[in-house]
């Protein structure tokens, strides 16, 4: 039993993690609102929708309601084993959290459909989608017989600390960054690394005049349409720059403490692989223009960092936890 | 008899300073490169076309006369009634036709799905109420009404997303749409001096103005879009 639970558990992040780069795509794509209604897809059972009708839009926002189902019903039965296995309290209790967490998902992505897509709204959407992941993986780690049969280290309370730190900075700029694709405030800079010709924009509104000037001059030779820009569009996308630098060199620290005391000696190289190269996306996303597999793929590769940081957290936590 | 000769009078006073208002709106500079559109997204889209469709955000002829301009005057009072003439907005080879349009609020629309795909139309007014409803292939025609009036915003497919197209809502009914020659006429204007204004989807909020006296007859008013530039 604890056996088939693990393997779903494992089989359910890995799905999760899916569905957040199909999330990705149909943002992307700005695929969100081909299938206007919900829970039906055009006023037909979403199961018994024909695949030759997913064209276009619908073949990404469709595919991401098929997957969620799966992904909720796979919560749904792992629950309930959990709930009738002899796991612990804090198995049982993450299991509970994590069917709340992923019906709330469903629930908001119904409603960013209803609703037209408020940026508050979608945003949230993108953030607890990240969060339920996170759990899958607390989830995945929790049932692994491995978890119960290593010793846990004890570590110093810096350590564990440095753990906690990391995945609130980036589940932070996680929040920040699915404001940043809400609002529209990608492409607010067309340019990286600096912004708008400027290491430090200037938010005053004589500048913000003259950014959108320029933007209009440019629309005419792009196929892109250059909207105008706020100073709090600008706000947010060089908040989610810099905020992206500082989390880049508090890592280095996290992981030369986590070299320093012989800690998961591979997870640490990967971890500031994954934010390189998630730099690196970023500045792709804005120099192609926001090219839909390159900004998906930031998104993503997001999760993919915070995962990590949450399984390592678990694991330096692990002695408390037991 | 005194009756009837006062309304001969009025009539024929009021039909008299009816006036019109046409010309051409054209650009000054080198226009973007005509873009085609991918339609390879939906097989359907791809087979309804024999030759290439281009982006419509800017129709210029070799004259540099520009298409889908709206034409309008700007605070007139109108106290008529709105026009029972049906506007449609079709949905033709996965494309928007009228690209750009302008409808009376309250005036009936009529949406069409004349494509053997399905589509959905989203409009973004910003005044009016935010709408975004199915059209399958078996759906073929759906009506709806502006009840607001409102600048120029956009209807788009999110199922196809090169689909779009422009809609402005009036509360008279003084506006045009200009012609792939660039031409435009607005007719039966109460005679009187006001501003007449022309909007084009790239320049959006920067539209080009006019003062214009109207009084019996045709008064010409021609309107150009400067391409901007790099240093303002």
């Amino acid at each position: 039993m604890k056996k088939i639970i693990h393997i779903l558990a494992v089989f359910t992040m890995l799905l999760t993690f899916f569905l957040i780069f199909v999330g990705a795509l149909i943002k992307s794509t700005e695929a969100g609102l081909s299938v206007p209604d919900w829970p039906t897809t055009f006023g037909e059972n979403m199961f018994l929708f024909p695949y030759s009708s997913m064209v276009g839009g619908i073949f990404y926002e469709h595919s991401h309601r098929l997957i969620a189902s799966i992904v909720g019903f796979c919560i749904l039965l792992n629950t309930i084993l959990i709930q009738f296995s002899n796991f612990n309290k804090f198995v049982k209790i993450i299991s509970l959290i994590t069917l709340c967490a992923v019906i709330t998902q469903g629930i908001l992505g119904g409603l960013t459909v209803l609703y037209f897509l408020p940026a508050w709204l979608s945003a949230s959407h993108g953030t607890l989608g990240q969060t339920t992941f996170c759990l899958t993986i607390i989830l995945a780690v929790i049932t692994s017989p491995k978890w119960y049969k290593n010793k846990a280290v004890k570590l110093n309370s810096k350590i564990r600390k440095l753990s906690f730190i990391a995945v609130a900075m980036v589940w932070t700029q996680l929040i920040i960054g699915a404001i940043v694709r809400h609002t529209e405030s990608a492409l607010v800079a067309l340019d990286f690394p600096k912004i708008n010709d400027t290491w430090i924009p200037s938010f005053k509104d004589d500048a913000i005049e003259k950014i959108n000037y320029e933007r209009f001059v440019q629309s005419f030779d792009f196929v892109l349409n250059l909207d105008p820009i706020t100073s709090g569009q600008l706000l947010i996308h060089f908040m989610h720059r810099s905020f992206g630098y500082i989390i880049f060199l508090f890592m280095i620290y996290y992981c030369f403490n986590l070299y320093k005391n012989k800690l998961f000696m591979t997870t640490p190289i990967i971890l500031i692989l994954l934010i390189s190269t998630q730099i690196a996306l970023g500045a792709l996303t804005v120099l192609s223009k926001k090219e839909f597999i390159v900004t998906s793929l930031h998104v993503s590769n997001g999760a993919a960092i915070l995962g990590i940081l949450v399984y390592l957290c678990l694991n330096i936590n692990k002695s408390k936890l037991l | 008899m005194k009756r009837l000769i006062s309304i001969l009078v009025l009539t024929t006073l009021t039909v008299g300073i009816c006036g019109s208002i046409s010309g051409t709106v054209n650009f000054d500079g080198k226009g973007p490169k005509k873009k085609k559109l991918k339609m390879d997204a939906d097989p359907v889209c791809g087979k309804s076309h024999q030759t290439p469709v281009y982006r419509q955000d800017f129709v210029m002829d070799d004259n540099n006369n520009l298409a889908n301009v709206i034409v309008y005057l700007k605070n007139i009072d109108f106290k008529g009634s709105v026009t029972k003439t049906q506007v449609v907005l079709d949905q033709k080879g996965c494309v928007y036709s009228p690209h750009v349009m302008g409808v009376m609020k309250g005036q009936e629309i009529l949406i069409k799905n004349s494509d053997a795909t399905l589509h959905n139309i989203h409009g973004l007014p910003k005044v009016n109420t935010e709408f975004n409803f199915a059209m399958p292939k078996v759906l073929k025609e759906k009506k709806m009404t502006l009840v607001k009036s409102e600048d120029a915003f956009k209807v788009k497919c999110d199922v196809h997303p090169w689909m779009s197209a422009y809609v402005q809502v009036f509360d008279h009914p003084y506006f045009a749409v200009t012609s792939n020659d660039g031409s435009y006429k607005i007719d039966n204007i109460p005679a009187g001096t006001y501003e007449v204004v022309a909007w084009q989807e790239k320049f959006k909020d920067k539209t080009v103005a006019h003062q214009v006296t109207v009084a019996d007859g045709n008064s010409k008013q021609n309107f150009t879009f400067v391409k901007p530039s790099k240093k303002k």
